[in-house]
This record gives C-alpha cells, structure tokens and sequence, in this order.
C-alpha cells in the first residue's frame, strides 16, 4: 500500500488527466469545425453544383429581399464561416507548433494569450449564430414536409461543436475546470445521442433518401440487387440499432458503443458520395459532427476507464 | 471593471446573445396565412366550388371531378350529360372533410368511367339540390392527330401571380382547342399540411375554366412542399397511394408522371423500367414528368439523376419536364452526363406562380444551345407526327423560349414499317398499391 503523503492530492491528478482528454478531445473539435466550414463552402460556394444557404431562400421567397441582396448575404456569411472555421484549427495548430519548436514562448498569463481565447469564443459565438440561422431557417421553410421537425434535433452534432469548445477551451490561463469538463461531457454525449436518435427515428419510418442509399450502396459495393421492401425492413433494424446506440452512450460508457458511433457516421456521411458520386463529396465533411463528436465520446469514455483502473488499482493496494 | 471585463467575456453571455439574435429571427418573420379567396364565393354553405377534373388513369374513357363545399352535404351527384343525348346522375364515390385544424371545408370526388374518347361532355355538379355553373371537357382522343398540352410546376407562395398564370392557362385553351390537358410538375403550396393554403390554390384553379365552361384536365405530380393527406383529398388520390403513373393523353403521346418524395431507386424505378420499355414500343413520344430536377438550373441534382436518367436515356424518352427550380430552363440535349444530339431535352422549372429565381447559366447543361431564364410562364407542348415543339409563353402571352424535337429513328422506323391503327381502348398503368413487393 503506497502511503497517501506520496500519491499526489487526488483533485490535482484528476485535474491534470482530464485536462489532457479535454486538451485532445478540443483538437477533435477544432478539426471537427475546420472540415465542416470546408464542407459549408463547397456546398454553397465552390462545388459543381453549388446552391444557396436556406437563409438566402428565407431572404429572398419569405422577406422578399432582392436576389442580389440574399445572396450577397449569403456568400458572405458563407465565407466568413470558413475563414472562421479554418483559423479555429489552423491558428492553435501554429501556435501550438511554433511553441513545441521554441520559436515562441507565450505562457499562459500573457495578455496576448487571454486574447487569443477572448478571440476563440467570440468567433466560435458567431459560428454558433450563423448555424443557428441556419438550422431555423431550414426548418422554418420545411414546414410540411417529412421529418422536418426533427432537423433541429438531427442537427445538433452540427451546431453543438462551438458550444462545445466554448466550454473546453481554458479561461485564460486556467486548466478547465472539472465542472465544466464534466458539464460538456455529458452535453457531448446528449449531443450524439439526440443525434443519432433522430436519424434512427427516419431510418424506422422509411426516409426516401436512406432508403436510395443502401438500394445504391447494396449493389454498387456488394452486388446485391435488394426490392425496396427488403432495404425498408433493413433501414428499420438500422434505425432501432441507432435508438438503441442513442440510450446507451448516456446510460452506459461502453467504448463499443462510442466506436459504432463514430463509424456509423462516417459511413453513412460517405454513403452520399456512394449515391450521387463525388460532386457530393462536401456532404462527408458537412456531416464531420457525426462522426468526430463519437470519436470525442470514444476518448473520453477512454479516460473515464482508466481512471476506473486507476482507482481499482489503489483500492487494491490499499 | 474587471467584473464587467469578465462578465462580457463570459460564454453565457455570447450564448445569451446569439439566443437573443437568433429569437428575433423566430419572431420578426412574416408567417400570416389570412389571405383573401378569389374564385368562386359560394352564396351557400352547400354550393359546389373549387372543381378541378384530374386525369391519374386513362383519359379517353374515364375522369375523376373534384369539388368542395362549405357544409357537410347529403347529397352530392355529377350531372354527366354528351352530344350523343345520354345523361346520367353520378353520386360522388368519395366524400368526407378536408384535413384541417381550423377551417372546415368537403371534398366530393366522382370518378367518370365508360365514356367514349374524344368525346364531349357537359357536366352540373349538385350538392344537397344546390348546383354548379354548367361546365363542359373533352376526353383525350383515340385517333392520330396533332395534340397539344400546357406544362407548369411550383404556384405556390405567390397567389396574386398564380392567378395571372392561370388566366393565361384558360386563354391558351381556348385560343387553342388542341390543348388537352395540364401537366402540373407539383407544388401547389408552401405548406402541404395548410389547408388555408390549399383552399386558396383551389379557389384559383377556378381560373383555369374557360369562359365557355370548359374544363381543363389537370395531370397532377407530386413537390416537396405537397406533403401531408390534403394533397390527396385536392386531386382524389386514394390514401397512401404512391402517386406515380403513366397515360396516354394521346393515342401516340404517352405522359409518365414520377414522385420524387417517395424513393427514386426502389419499386418506383422498377415500374418505371418496365413502363418506358412498353411505352416506347408503341408510343410516337414519351414524355416525362416529375418535381424535383435531374439537370437544374439552381439547385443540386436529385435521386432522379442517378436512378431515372439512365432509364431515360436506355428507352430514348424524347422530353423531361421538371420543376423546383423557380426559373425557365431548356438543356441541351443531353446523354451520358454530356451534350448529345441523340440526348434527351429536361426542360423546366417552375413558373406557375412562385417567385422566380435567377438561374445558373454557367452550368455545362444550360450553355447555348440550351437556355436558361426566369419569369412566371408555362410550357405549351405540341406533339405532330414527326415533330414535338414546344414553347415557353410567360404572362401577357410572350414567347420565351421555342424548340422542336425530331420524333426518335427508332419510331421512324417502326411506323416505317407498321401503320399506326387505332381501334382498341388505349390502357394507362398505375402503380398498384396492392402489389407492393410484388
């Protein structure tokens, strides 16, 4: 049995372990926000088929702005998102690189450092803002059809990245706290739940699209020829087994969950580029939130193990 | 100082922001659906308005009327009278309330069977002893002869256009009694679930009778904004039906009408296959229509790019009519996702009423010789024995656009070598319902 003088204060290691996954967990997001304003951009700026944002169709067919006005709006906000999103990643990663490399010494009380956060969280509040608009504007011009109600659910892998590494990043010169690291944990883990919820419950009532994507995806990877009435039952296994990921990455911290999670949501993101061919490529990076938000979850599920172990091991040696 | 410093720089305080900016968006936007009906004002709860004669099945023998009344009627009948002196007295086969939360309103539907092609009959609509206008239609012909029908999509959003281009369906009729019917490529309104939205398209479809009475058929498909049951209970599909399905609105023009809300690639594309192959067989021009583009002048591609196209380019369908695009639009003709003149022509895409949108010209498919424009307008398609021409006419009657078809070589060669008689009832298919899986 160690004596306890000599284990480290159990708050200080807890802070120091968790400010290390809050640390890699904050790349995933940064990442996560950088492929998607990419994806943004070439969805409504810079692909072959490149269309208008639903804020341009709210302008122009709702408040009946000139079409010029909407989509001068609407490129600029476009724009700005992915100025925005790249210099979220691009911008620590430097810092971050040009510190490692000694060719910059900023401690973490510089003032220059406390803008740089300041900086961060008013950028990510515009993100924020802008994907808000967004998702209303979408589900406000939707109603009616299918589905549309769940969008704001469906979506909030999308739109909870910023919110989420508004809580990760470090107040100033501080290691984030354990409370708010725990508090965006379980946001993290509600957001992949809702998320995959919602896409579960379109899977179980037949969603058009989905169904397209696996009748696609069944013959052009594995030859099989499959009637629309064998891909519906499918899609509706699929669904349930979404539901059933969904309830359990909040009552469980099953890794195998979170590991399911993350590769459902790159395949289905790619699953786009399987129907439609790689014009529809934007749509993998649109959909980054599916994916790297599980991943984040895989982490942490990661650290919360060890520090199970961790705590067996001295329960033992006690 | 420094509490303020570190009240402004909190997170709450940019989240309370951006909830605060984003609720004047929720609540500063213009959502009133209070708007005026024009069209009939009935002077009694029970007086039929709103009619509308829809073709799903074949239009030389058979039609279905569509009526509403404010009140819930007893009685309701179709007085079916043609030039040979028969008449008769239909009851309406299906009869209940509009699926609305405020307003009630009832729809009455009568499905004409065993009439004689291209024949006229006079039609009274009575509910509870209360009758219509006295209104007249034409079924399709059985025999060869140049025929000519009107092509729109999307008038919803707009009303006071839609009735400008509705007049100026009605004007077209009648100037033109080789117009047989309206293929309308869906979005009728801008919420499928509104009834307010629903009664007021009906009310303007009013507009399209002609001042003589005549009614126009009305081929209907299916938009995105068309969702919900009221769709069905406006144009008398049966509950759930999948609203796909194929006439000839001539002996040699063969109109298949798709969904694109419901999946592209499944039984839908199955029937499709197997329609194109029979239809091309023996039909002069295959046309096709549908909501949601495959070439589109602003949006992106749908599932029919993948799923239908390839069919269409297989069995050489002659013109596609899309919608959803709110602009004018003619490709060039188009095979193998490349300019050919064998290809086929997508034309398009909504101006029935909606606000128009600017297109997108520098799209490979909408160079010259393909165009690309906006403004409220319909498509006038008119089918000869060697040639389709077709021409885009916008409000106050102006040409917008005009192109002609060469009938394919393939049915060159067929009529070449086999006369084209006509003696037997011609057939429409229908995805059964009943057959799903099947």
């Amino acid at each position: 049995m160690v004596p306890s003088e000599l284990l480290p204060a159990a708050d200080s290691r807890e802070t120091v372990s968790h400010a290390a996954v809050a640390r890699q967990i904050v790349w995933i997001l940064r990442l996560a926000i950088a492929i998607q304003a990419v994806g943004i951009a070439s969805q409504y700026l810079y692909s072959q088929y490149e269309i208008e944002s639903p804020l341009f169709n709210y302008l122009l067919y709702d408040r009946e702005w000139p079409q010029d006005t909407a989509q001068y709006l609407d490129d600029l906000l476009v724009e700005g998102w992915l100025v925005v999103g790249l210099t979220l990643f691009i911008a620590p990663l430097a810092t971050a690189l040009m510190q490692r490399l000694g060719l910059l010494r900023v401690s973490e009380e510089n003032r220059l450092w406390k803008i740089g956060g300041l900086l961060q969280r008013l950028l990510l509040g515009l993100i924020l803002l802008v994907q808000l608009i967004l998702v209303w504007a979408a589900w406000y011009r939707g109603t009616g059809e299918r589905f549309n109600d769940l969008l704001p659910v469906e979506q909030s892998a999308r739109w909870m990245i910023p919110v989420l590494l508004g809580l990760l990043l470090p107040r100033g010169g501080e290691v984030v706290s354990a409370k708010r690291f725990h508090t965006a944990m379980w946001l993290l883990r509600l957001t992949v739940a809702v998320t995959f919820f919602a896409h579960g419950l379109k899977a179980i009532y037949g969603q058009k699209d989905f169904i397209d994507y696996l009748l696609v995806a069944g013959s052009s990877l594995i030859g099989w020829e499959a009637s629309e009435v064998a891909v519906t039952r499918l899609l509706t296994i699929i669904g349930w087994l979404d539901v059933a990921a969904a309830i359990l990455v909040l009552a469980r911290q099953w890794r195998s969950v979170a590991i399911y999670m993350a590769l459902w949501g790159i395949i289905t993101a790619y699953s786009r580029v399987v129907h439609s061919g790689m014009s529809s490529h934007f749509e993998v990076a649109i959909r980054s939130g599916n994916y790297c938000l599980p991943l984040a979850v895989l982490f942490y599920f990661r650290y919360t193990r060890s520090i199970q172990k961790l705590a067996r091991r001295e329960n033992a040696e006690k | 100082m420094a509490e303020i410093h570190e009240k402004l720089t909190s997170l709450r305080f940019v989240l309370a922001t951006t909830l605060l900016l984003a609720s004047w968006f929720v609540f500063s936007s213009n959502s009133s659906e209070a708007r005026e009906l024009v069209g009939t004002q009935p002077s009694s709860p029970s007086q039929p308005f709103q009619w509308r004669l829809v073709w799903t099945s074949d239009p030389t023998s058979s039609a279905r009327v569509c009526w509403s009344t404010q009140a819930s009627t007893k009685k309701n009948v179709l007085h079916l009278s043609s030039s040979s002196g028969t008449s008769r007295a239909i009851p309406a086969g299906r009869n209940g309330a509009y699926s609305s939360s405020d307003k009630q309103s009832y729809y009455h539907h009568v499905t004409l069977e065993d009439l004689q092609p291209d024949t006229r009959y006079e039609v009274t609509l009575e509910s509870d002893s209360v009758r219509s206008p006295d209104f007249w239609f034409r079924t399709a012909s059985a025999e060869d002869g140049p025929m000519s029908l009107i092509f729109g999509g999307d008038s919803r959003s707009d009303p006071a256009e839609r009735r400008k281009v509705n007049r100026l369906i009605a004007s077209l009729a009648e100037r033109n009694p080789s117009i047989v019917c309206f293929a309308h490529g869906g979005d009728y309104v801008n919420t499928g679930s509104s009834f307010n939205q629903w009664t007021q398209w009906m009310s303007d479809h009013e507009l399209t009778t002609g001042r003589d009475g005549r009614l126009l058929p009305i081929v209907p498909a299916r938009g995105n904004h068309d969702h919900g049951v009221l769709f069905e209970e406006t144009f008398g599909f049966p509950s759930g039906d999948n609203n796909y399905f194929a006439i000839n609105v001539g002996p040699q023009v063969r109109l298949v009408t798709l969904n694109t809300e419901i999946s592209a690639g499944g039984e839908q594309k199955k029937w499709l296959e197997s329609e194109l192959e029979t239809a091309r067989k023996k039909d002069r021009f295959v046309v096709v229509q549908y909501h949601r583009p495959a070439y589109p002048a602003v949006k992106r591609p749908s599932s029919a790019k993948q799923h239908w196209v390839p069919l269409f380019e297989k069995y050489d369908v002659d013109l596609v009519c899309e919608a959803d695009g709110h602009n004018i639009k003619r490709t060039v003709p188009i095979r193998g996702d490349k300019q050919d003149p064998t290809g086929i022509v997508y034309i398009g895409e909504g101006g029935l009423g909606v606000p128009q949108r600017v297109p997108k010209k520098d799209r490979w498919f909408l160079r010259s010789p393909g165009l690309a424009d906006q403004g409220h307008h319909v498509h006038v398609l008119t089918f000869g024995s060697q040639l389709l021409s077709g021409k885009a006419i916008g409000l106050g009657g102006k040409e917008r656009d005009s192109f002609q078809l060469l009938v394919r070589r393939s049915v060159l060669r067929r009529e070449a070598s086999t006369p084209v008689v006509h003696t037997k009832k011609l057939s429409s298919t229908k995805r059964d319902k009943n057959k799903a899986g099947g």
